[in-house]
């Protein structure tokens, strides 16, 4: 019975029956919160969103047009900007369509990567659901079709409201005293974050630092040790430390040429790895596209690449509606190594 | 965010949702275990989930992902459980209530005998024998070293042993 047990156990607890919808829709509600973690002051909140939109964009661009193109035509189809340039929001257009139909929703996303899919967010409780979901589907449907996208999948989920992760009063009362010492520490030391989070359960903080990245590498190390500062002077020394850099880069204006073009140069060249870009930017007086890359000045390809993208930066502003917004203004692309010097 | 870093965001998520969903029978069998009911295990999954998921950049190589996972939910629920303890002790009572109608009970299984094991003795069990765990990985677990496993799953046989004896002396 010694040597049975062990392979009984493991079938006798195989037995236990699993609610299958019930479980897919926890760990849903999991997921679901779990990404929506660091969405949390209003100010991130928008960058995020932002973010999100650009990657959104670019998603139906690579679906139409570059996944199925063969790799080595890829050059020849110019301007790759301008294409960028030229599509339209597919999330936004959803998004707008369903709501005038008065469907309930709470959100739209595409994703891009492993797969293309197009997921549905809806409100409301589980008959509305029901009731609605196969309209809702037809409806994207249609859209997708209009628009001649044939390679999304849709998905359709619930919203639920998230509950209160179950905190014990020790919990709650921990996580308040390090999210306040470490602010105050991070206030004290004037280090620039967007968000403190605290999770009593792994025992860890995540300090979200405000910046570009080469603020976050001058930082980050300064930001942990002062951290863990504050976690030694409310005895909580078993806390982990993670400090993380999601900034955006990019803060969309309204009406302003400058902000519509980088934010397009960013989608089509962070996307893609031959750019090697890691941060776009620009100046509004005098219109400076600022685009910074990975590669060290001293790399024998740099001056090749910053010729590449800046040819890239230079066919964009030459497409008829680009050059009817620039309206002859003067504009400098920079690009530079990742040490910080100029490569053109 | 960095337009780059999203990208790989989400391809992380997309590969933690499918190494989840090959683990979520598991998970969801193992936390019934603890609870015996089917709301606080879908709770604890839940939260398990959750906690591992905004965690997830602490998980090294896939490989480790079932371990991982696993030590998350079963802490998750040893928390659980010892935060009702000191809630509700009405529980308490429908327990002491059901072990006496488990005596009764002529159908007393393993799995009983399982749900009926103590702490760590129960944690060890299924770390063991359900999700093939080395002494090394329960040590890490429990927090505690290789020698007092060995102890714990030898003593937790001997439990069993005795609890299912009736049954297996047929």
């Amino acid at each position: 019975m010694k040597q049975d047990t062990p392979s009984v156990l493991k079938s006798e607890i195989d037995k236990i029956e699993v609610p299958q919808d019930k479980l897919d829709t926890a760990i849903q509600e999991a997921l679901n919160k779990g990404k929506k973690q660091k969405v949390k002051t209003p100010k991130n909140k928008l960058a995020i969103y932002i973010s999100a939109a650009a990657i959104l964009f670019f998603s139906i661009f690579i679906g139409s047009a570059f996944v199925f193109a063969p790799v080595g035509s890829m050059a020849s189809k110019i301007p790759y900007l301008g294409a960028v340039f030229q599509s339209s929001d597919l999330t936004d257009v959803i998004m707008k369509d369903l709501d005038k139909k008065g469907y309930k929703i709470n959100s739209v996303s595409a994703t891009y990567l492993p797969s293309k899919e197009v997921e549905v967010n809806i409100m409301g409780n589980d008959q509305y659901y029901n009731a609605v979901k196969i309209d809702v589907k037809k409806e994207v449907q249609q859209i997708l079709q209009a628009k001649g996208y044939d390679s999304y999948s849709i998905k359709l989920t619930k919203y639920k409201e998230l509950k209160n992760p179950g905190l014990t009063e020790q919990q709650q009362k921990d996580k308040k005293e390090i999210t306040e010492a470490v602010s105050e520490k991070m206030a004290q030391k004037k280090y620039n974050f967007n968000t403190i989070e605290v999770d009593p359960f792994s025992k860890e903080v995540f300090v979200d630092l405000k910046g570009d990245i080469s603020y976050y590498d001058d930082h980050k190390d300064l930001a942990k040790t002062a951290v863990r500062e504050a976690l030694g002077e409310v005895d909580h020394k078993d806390y982990k430390v993670n400090i993380t850099n999601s900034t955006p880069i990019i803060i969309k204006k309204q009406d302003d040429i400058g902000s519509d073009i980088t934010s397009k140069i960013g989608e089509g060249l962070l996307s893609k790895k031959e750019y090697k870009v890691t941060e776009v930017g620009y100046v509004e007086d005098p219109l400076t596209f600022n685009i910074k890359t990975s590669v060290n000045a001293s790399d024998p390809s740099s001056k090749a690449l910053a010729q590449k993208i800046e040819k890239e930066v230079q066919q964009l502003t030459e497409l008829k509606n680009v050059k009817e917004k620039l309206d002859g203004k003067p504009y400098k692309v920079v690009i530079y190594s990742k040490d910080e010097e100029k490569l053109n | 965010m960095s337009f780059y870093r999203k990208a790989k965001k989400q391809r992380d998520e997309k590969a933690f949702e499918e190494l989840l969903e090959k683990e979520k029978q598991q998970l969801y069998r193992i936390a019934f275990l603890y609870v015996k009911n089917e709301t606080d295990a879908l709770d604890i999954v839940q939260d398990a989930v959750y906690k591992a998921f905004i965690n997830r950049e602490t998980l090294i190589k896939e490989e480790y992902f079932s371990t991982w996972i696993t030590r998350i939910l079963i802490n998750t629920a040893l928390n659980f459980l010892k935060s009702k303890k000191k809630i509700v002790l009405s529980n308490e009572i429908d327990r002491l209530n059901n072990a006496e109608n488990d005596k009764m009970d002529d159908r007393i299984d393993v799995l009983e005998a399982v749900k009926r094991l103590e702490e760590p003795y129960k944690t060890t069990i299924i770390l063991r024998f359900y999700k093939d765990f080395t002494i090394k990985q329960i040590g890490e677990t429990l927090d505690c070293p290789e020698g007092t496993v060995k102890t714990h799953i030898h003593r937790a046989m001997q439990k069993l042993k005795l609890d299912l004896g009736k049954e297996y002396a047929k």
